[in-house]
């Protein structure tokens, strides 16, 4: 199912624009027929976008279902840890120093490391005191600081350029992205994503709780170490070439839950494929909506995904009373 | 034949002494219960044995040292059961007891139909003995806290552990699911198995245990028979409570009574 609506919102994606295509059109530009200004537009313009779709949206829905998982809270998604916020910091200060200038391939490198450190610190903070609720506080104070640092940064930005360029990025859109970008995030995208599917058995497990999961043969600091350090590649790597796109990781998972029956190992995969599936869609109506300026796509999902957060923090409440 | 033999343990957090050094042992098909006030460092013990908290001294279950077992060795010997009572997402009662083989998950590539028949094989008896069959398409959002009680019994005895470990497993549970919940631990026993209970209730405790530890404030004051623990200086001392002791089919029984007066 979820497949199958992938292909299609593909296909869609890859024919609407300003040269507008039709399905045979598009599937012979994809195989190299057709007219050479066909090939030049779906192959070098909307592929990677598509392909950068499915990238930035696997790695928001997995991580966002294998946080939930581990955290037994289904208000956990990538955001909460502070992963997206430190990546989009180091977007940030990257900018903000002008790095790019020396290389294009700075920018998302930084914004890794910077994802990657904040994970390194997560890690040492759960490893002290080892509960989940541990690793929640932690995730808020460093997204606060994260956040924090940024605004520092854009408080203090020398010139309007840089100004503009950091607001850009942390709207965090796919559009007018290449395939060196593709080739840049991909690997560390898929690598992330096999960490994260191989704790599936074990998310599975961990709905009897900590105790319970361990005496099973579940090793909580080395499965709490594969998530973290999958997230922190999935995520830093997309928020590198995409910016910061919320409530993905959130929403995903949250809808397909009950059609896996509630398993946290079999939510993974079809949460990838959900977060694919979305980002897709979102970049289409994105696409699709007439405006003066080209809508980001991070304030799209943020427009959709906020009030669905609020709606679930509602209800758990209610659910707990 | 001695299943598990604990010597000299003790449990230290934050350099707090919980449970002060100890020693017993439990033999096959022995269903031995933890008892003392709140406080007195039952669950810590308890949680202790299933390698959940670090401790000094020496554990050996069937003669070799417990922590000397790699992690799929020791989840399916022992098998525990925890006080919390929250399993945070509505799955179904056959997923939640199929959680029970995770330490015997086959791999994909070699001898997996063999050992998911197994599987199935076990998770099947496991919900038949606690008589939650019936129940086995139902979310576990949508049971009374009697059957998801029978159901958590149904995930750990899906382990096929020889030592069984339940923490408070008759908490809140009415009398009528003590008994069942206490018949099914005694059942178990009388397959080989071995069960150490976490026990508030002094009824139940007497009258199902085959031996008893009188725990307070983390030091082991009393172990033995319920009739030689359950004493009337015991209950002053540790319990700060008097009690009726009578007889009924041949058993002593023993009902809580009232606050002891010094």
């Amino acid at each position: 199912m979820l497949l199958a609506l992938l292909l299609a919102f593909s296909l869609l994606s890859l024919g609407i624009g300003a040269a507008s295509l039709d399905v045979h059109e598009v599937v012979s530009g994809l195989l190299g027929f057709g007219s050479e200004s066909q090939q030049l537009i779906i192959q070098q313009i909307r592929l990677p976008r598509v392909v950068l779709a499915w990238l930035v949206g696997a790695a928001l829905g997995a991580t966002g279902a294998a946080l939930q998982g581990l955290l037994r809270n289904p208000l956990a998604e990538p955001g909460l840890l502070g992963i997206s916020a430190s990546a989009g910091l180091g977007a940030v200060l990257a900018l903000y120093f002008g790095v790019t200038a020396l290389s294009l391939w700075l920018l998302p490198t930084v914004a890794m490391g910077f994802a990657l450190l904040a994970t390194a610190l997560l890690y040492a903070l759960t490893r002290v005191g080892s509960t989940n609720l541990t690793l929640i506080l932690a995730g808020v104070a460093l997204s606060s600081l994260a956040g924090a640092l940024t605004s520092l940064a854009l408080n203090l930005a020398p010139n309007p350029a840089d100004l503009q360029d950091i607001v850009l990025w942390l709207l965090g859109s796919i559009s007018d992205r290449s395939f060196a970008d593709v080739r840049l995030c991909a690997p560390f995208v898929v690598i992330g994503l096999a960490l994260l599917f191989s704790t599936a058995s074990a998310l599975d497990v961990l709905a009897l709780g900590e105790d319970e999961a361990q005496t099973l043969g579940v090793n909580l600091v080395h499965l709490r170490g594969v998530i973290i350090i999958g997230a922190a590649l999935a995520i830093g790597a997309t928020v590198a070439v995409s910016g910061t796109i919320g409530f993905v990781g959130l929403v995903v998972p949250h809808v397909l839950r009950r059609w896996v029956a509630y398993r946290s190992g079999q939510l993974l995969i079809s949460s990838a494929l959900g977060g694919a599936v979305l980002v897709l869609a979102a970049d289409v109506t994105v696409r699709l909506i007439d405006t003066p300026k080209e809508l980001m796509l991070g304030v799209v999902t943020a427009l959709i995904g906020a009030p669905f957060f609020l709606a679930l923090v509602l209800r758990s409440r209610r659910n707990l009373l | 034949m001695n299943l598990l033999h604990v010597t000299d343990c003790s449990v230290q957090i934050g350099g707090k002494t919980l449970v002060q050094p100890l020693s017993f042992r439990l033999g096959s098909g022995e269903l031995l219960g933890l008892i003392g006030p709140n406080g007195a460092g039952k669950s810590t013990l308890i949680k202790a044995i299933a390698q959940l908290l670090p401790y000094q001294g020496a554990m050996a279950l069937r003669g070799a040292a417990i922590d000397t077992l790699t992690a799929p060795q020791r989840a399916r010997q022992l098998a525990y059961l925890s006080q919390e009572h929250s399993v945070q997402w509505p799955i179904t009662v056959q997923d939640l007891v199929r959680l029970g083989r995770h330490p015997y998950r086959g791999s994909w590539w070699r001898g997996a139909s063999q050992q998911n028949a197994a599987n199935e094989a076990a998770i099947a008896k496991a919900m038949r003995v606690t008589d939650v069959w019936a129940l086995r398409e139902r979310r576990l959002t949508e049971l009374s806290g009697g059957e998801r009680a029978r159901v958590r019994l149904a995930r750990m005895l899906a382990v096929n552990a020889p030592l069984l470990l339940a923490d408070e497993p008759v908490a809140a549970l009415d009398p009528r699911h003590q008994l069942e919940v206490m018949a099914l631990l005694r059942k178990q026993c009388q397959r080989g198995a071995s069960v150490i209970v976490v026990l508030h209730d002094l009824t139940l405790a007497s009258r199902f245990c085959d031996r008893l530890l009188l725990l307070h404030h983390g030091e082991l004051v009393a172990s033995g028979a319920p009739d030689a623990v359950l004493n009337a200086e015991n209950l002053r001392r540790v319990y700060g409570i008097e009690a009726v002791i009578g007889e009924h089919a041949q058993q002593r029984y023993l009902v809580p009574w009232r606050c002891a007066t010094d």
